[in-house]
C-alpha cells in the first residue's frame, strides 16, 4: 500500500527531485500557536473609519497607514521563515498523508537524528503517482506545494475542484504568475515582487505633493473643473512611474487633473463596494483598495479606473491579507468577511505584502480581460455576444423565448461580465469560483462566459414563465443568497462541459469544411 | 410576480443620467420601491424598475433605466437611450462639477437618443443646503435656456421625487399625441411592442395640455 500505488501515467514526468525536508508547505497556520495580541497593547494606525467625503485632507489621507510606525513591527513575529515552524509544517502534512494511506509513517519517512531533517524513503515517484489517489483536496494541494518544480497542469487541475484557504494565496500567486513554481526561487522572486510593488509606492509618495498641491490650487482659484481627460486620453502604453520628472511643470499640472479624476471615482465606489459586508469598511482594507486601484490606474493610462474593478480586486484583497493574518486558526473567508478590523491581527509589513501580492494579482487579471476595460469595452461586447450564442446552442428554447420577449443579453450581462459575477453569487462561492477559473488556462477570459451561460441556464424555467418585466428583474438580481458550494459545482461543471463540446463541434466542423 | 401592476394605458421609457455618485439609484429607489440607502452600490451597466401612477384617469406605467455614470461608460451606455421617451438628468446640488457636467450630458442625449425626448434637469440631495454649491436660480436659468424643466429633489428625505416622475412622464403623456410615440417607435429595449406595449396616441386628448395631470 505505501510503496505500490496506482500509477498515472500522465503524472510520470520530469526529473525527480530528491528530498523533501524542509519545505514550507502554503500557509499551513493550523501549526501554528501564536496568540492574539491584546488591543490595548497595539498603536493604532491613523487612518479614517467612516466613509469619507472628499476633503481638503484628502491627499493626505491616501497616505495614511501605508507607512506606519515601526515600533509596531516587534508585535508580530515573522511568519515563515523559521526552519521550526517548516518542520512542523511537514510533520503536519506527513500526518495528514498517513492518515489518508493508513501506512506508518517509517515506512515512508525518515526521519534523520542527524540534523533532524525529514526525508522522503520512498522514490518520490511513487508519492507522486499517489496524488490521484488522496481524497482530501487540501492533502493534495499540501504535496503539490512540497514538490521542487509542481506540474503546471495539475496544480490548475487540482485548484479547479476548489482550495482549502490555507493554500489558497500561494496556489493564486502561482497560478497568476506572482510565485514562481520553481522551489528554489519561490522566496526571492516573490520578495523582488513585493519590493518591486513597494517602490511604486514609494515614488508615487514621493510625487504626491506635486500634483495634489497643483491640483487644490487650480479648483480654489480658477474654477477650472476635471472632465474628461481620460476620455480624451487615447490608450497609451504603460507608464514608467520612474521616469517621471519632479521638474516638470506643464506636465504636473496635465497630471494632476487626470490623477485627482481617478481618485476621485475611486473615492466614491470605495464606500459602495460592499456595502453590507464589515471588511470592506474596515480602513486598513479601504487604504489597500485605494491605492491598488490608484497605482494600477496611473500605470496603465489606457485602461484606467473603471467602475467594477473596485470589485474585481476584493476577492484578491480579502485572500491576500486573510492570508497574512497572525492567528492561531485559520480564518474562514465568510469569519474574515464579517471582521470589523484587521488591526490585531496583521502587521505592517505583512499587511504591506498582501498589498504587493493583491496589486501583481489584479494587475495580471485585469491583464487577462483588459479589452473589457479599454475605450468601448469591445471584450465585453464580444463576450455578451458570445454569450447569447451559447446559450441558443444549448438552451434554444430560453433563448428563443427571451428574444421573443425583448430580453437583451446587453441589458443583464453586462455587469456580470464586467465585474466577473462578483454581484450575482455570494462572496464566498465567488471566491470558490475563482479557484476554477484559476484552475483552467483560459478561465477568467473565456470559462467564465460560459460560466454566465451556465447561471442563466440554471433558471431557463422560471425564466420562460416570466414576462419582461419579470424577467429582467430576476436576472439583475438573481436569488443566489441562498446557495452553497455545490450549486457553483453544478454550474461550474456545466460550464465546462459545453466548454469542451463547443470547442470539439468547433474543430470537427472545421475539419468538415478543409475535407470538402 | 405583481399582477397589479400589468394594466396600464401607456408604457414610457425613462431613463436615469448624469455623473457617478449624484444619486440616480436613489432616486430610482426611492420612486419605485420608496428605497434609500447611503452605501448603495454603484450600477454597473444598467439597472431596470418600473412603477404605475394615475395621470387623467389613466394609467401610466413607467419603465424607468437607470444607468452607470462613470464617463468611461458612456460609449456603451449609449445603446441603452433608444427609444427612452423621458430622461431625468440629475447632477448633485453640492458638487458644481456635476452640474458642469450637464452640458456633456445634454450633448450625449443629441447624440443618441430620439429627438423629441423630455428631458427634465433634477438637482438631487437638496436635503445638503448648507454645502449648496449650485443655485437654485443658476440652474433654472440653465435649463430654461436650453429649454429643460427643472426641479430639485432629495431622495434622502424623499421631497419632490414623486412630483419629479410625475411631472415628466405627465408632460411626455401630454406631449404624447403630437410627438414621437407612434405605434410601434420602440427600441432595442423596450418589450415587444405587439405584446406588450400600449402606446396610444390620445386622439381626444390633443388639446387638452393645459389640463392639470396627476
Amino acid at each position: 500500500m505505501t510503496t505500490t500505488g496506482y500509477v498515472d501515467a500522465e503524472l510520470i514526468y520530469d526529473p525527480l527531485p530528491k528530498q523533501l525536508h524542509g519545505r514550507a508547505i502554503g500557509n499551513a497556520r493550523e501549526h501554528m500557536s501564536l496568540k492574539p495580541i491584546p488591543s490595548t497593547n497595539v498603536e493604532r494606525c491613523s487612518s479614517e473609519t467612516k466613509p469619507q467625503k472628499f476633503a481638503p485632507n484628502f491627499f493626505s489621507a491616501f497616505w495614511a497607514n501605508y507607512i506606519v510606525s515601526p515600533a509596531r513591527e516587534h508585535l508580530f513575529p515573522k511568519r515563515r521563515a523559521s526552519e521550526s515552524d517548516e518542520k512542523t509544517e511537514v510533520r503536519g502534512v506527513k500526518q495528514l498523508y498517513l492518515t489518508e494511506n493508513g501506512a506508518p509513517e517509517s515506512a515512508v519517512f525518515n526521519n534523520s537524528p542527524n540534523n533532524g531533517h525529514t526525508t522522503l524513503k520512498t522514490p518520490r515517484k511513487l508519492l507522486r503517482s499517489r496524488i490521484p489517489n488522496v481524497t482530501s483536496q487540501a492533502l493534495k494541494m499540501d504535496l503539490l506545494l512540497l514538490d521542487e518544480y509542481p506540474n503546471r497542469d495539475i496544480l490548475r487541475r487540482t485548484v479547479w475542484n476548489g482550495c482549502c484557504s490555507k493554500n489558497r494565496a500561494q496556489v493564486w500567486r502561482m497560478l497568476l504568475d506572482i510565485e514562481p513554481l520553481d522551489y528554489e526561487i519561490r522566496t526571492s522572486a516573490l520578495k523582488a515582487r513585493r519590493t518591486e510593488y513597494r517602490e511604486h509606492m514609494k515614488l508615487l509618495s514621493d510625487f504626491t505633493p506635486h500634483w495634489s498641491a497643483q491640483n487644490q490650487a487650480e479648483e480654489n482659484s480658477s474654477g477650472v473643473h476635471l472632465r474628461d481627460e481620460l476620455l480624451a486620453t487615447p490608450d497609451q502604453g504603460p507608464v514608467n512611474i520612474s521616469s517621471l520628472d519632479s521638474n516638470d511643470a506643464e506636465g504636473w499640472a496635465k497630471r494632476s487633473r487626470t490623477w485627482t479624476k481617478i481618485l476621485r471615482q475611486i473615492e466614491l465606489d470605495l464606500p459602495r463596494t460592499h456595502p453590507d459586508t464589515p471588511i470592506f469598511h474596515v480602513a486598513e482594507i479601504r487604504n489597500i483598495m485605494r491605492r491598488i486601484l490608484f497605482l494600477y490606474s496611473i500605470l496603465n493610462p489606457g485602461k484606467s479606473y473603471m467602475q467594477g474593478m473596485n470589485e474585481i480586486l476584493t476577492p484578491l484583497v480579502v485572500v491576500f491579507v486573510n492570508d497574512q493574518m497572525v492567528v492561531t486558526r485559520e480564518i474562514s473567508i465568510e469569519d474574515f468577511l464579517m471582521m470589523h478590523s484587521v488591526h490585531d491581527c496583521i502587521g505592517t509589513e505583512h499587511l504591506e505584502d498582501a498589498e504587493a501580492d493583491a496589486f501583481w494579482a489584479f494587475t495580471r487579471i485585469v491583464s487577462l480581460v483588459e479589452d473589457n476595460f479599454i475605450s468601448d469595452q469591445p471584450g465585453i461586447l464580444r463576450r455578451i455576444s458570445r454569450l447569447e450564442q451559447i446559450v441558443r446552442k444549448v438552451d434554444p428554447a430560453l433563448a428563443a423565448y427571451l428574444l421573443d420577449i425583448g430580453v437583451e443579453f446587453l441589458q443583464f450581462a453586462y455587469r456580470w461580465l464586467n465585474c466577473l459575477l462578483m454581484r450575482e453569487l455570494p462572496f464566498q462561492l465567488v471566491i470558490r469560483v475563482w479557484d476554477a477559473l484559476l484552475g483552467e488556462e483560459d478561465g477568467i477570459s473565456d470559462l467564465h462566459v460560459y460560466l454566465c451561460a451556465a447561471l442563466i441556464v440554471r433558471f431557463s424555467e422560471q425564466l420562460q414563465n416570466m414576462d419582461f418585466e419579470e424577467a429582467i428583474l430576476l436576472l439583475q438580481r438573481l436569488p443566489t443568497e441562498g446557495w452553497n458550494i455545490s450549486d457553483v459545482d453544478e454550474i461550474l461543471s456545466q460550464a465546462h462541459m459545453w466548454k469542451e463540446t463547443l470547442r470539439l463541434e468547433s474543430v470537427s466542423f472545421q475539419g468538415q469544411r478543409k475535407q470538402s | 410576480m405583481a399582477r397589479s401592476d400589468d394594466e396600464y394605458d401607456y408604457l414610457f421609457k425613462v431613463v436615469l443620467i448624469g455623473d457617478a455618485g449624484v444619486g440616480k439609484s436613489n432616486l430610482l429607489s426611492r420612486f419605485t420601491r420608496n428605497e434609500f440607502s447611503l452605501e448603495s452600490k454603484s450600477t454597473i451597466g444598467v439597472e431596470f424598475a418600473t412603477r404605475s401612477i394615475q395621470c387623467e384617469g389613466k394609467i401610466i406605467k413607467a419603465q424607468i433605466w437607470d444607468t452607470a455614470g462613470q464617463e468611461r461608460y458612456r460609449a456603451i451606455t449609449s445603446a441603452y437611450y433608444r427609444g427612452a421617451v423621458g430622461a431625468l438628468l440629475v447632477y448633485d446640488i453640492t458638487k458644481k462639477d456635476s452640474f458642469d457636467n450637464v452640458q456633456r450630458w445634454l450633448k450625449e442625449l443629441k447624440d443618441h437618443a430620439d429627438a423629441n425626448i423630455v428631458i427634465m434637469l433634477v438637482g438631487n440631495k437638496s436635503d445638503l443646503q448648507h454645502l449648496k454649491a449650485v443655485t437654485t436660480d443658476d440652474a433654472s436659468a440653465f435649463a430654461e435656456s436650453n429649454g429643460l424643466s427643472f426641479i430639485e429633489t432629495s431622495a434622502l428625505d424623499n421631497s419632490n421625487v414623486e412630483e419629479a416622475f410625475r411631472s415628466i412622464l405627465s408632460e411626455i403623456y401630454r406631449l404624447g399625441s403630437k410627438k414621437a410615440l407612434e405605434k410601434g417607435s420602440t427600441s432595442n429595449f423596450a418589450p415587444n411592442a405587439t405584446q406588450t406595449i400600449v402606446i396610444n396616441p390620445p386622439a381626444d386628448e390633443g388639446k387638452t395640455e393645459k389640463a392639470k395631470c396627476c
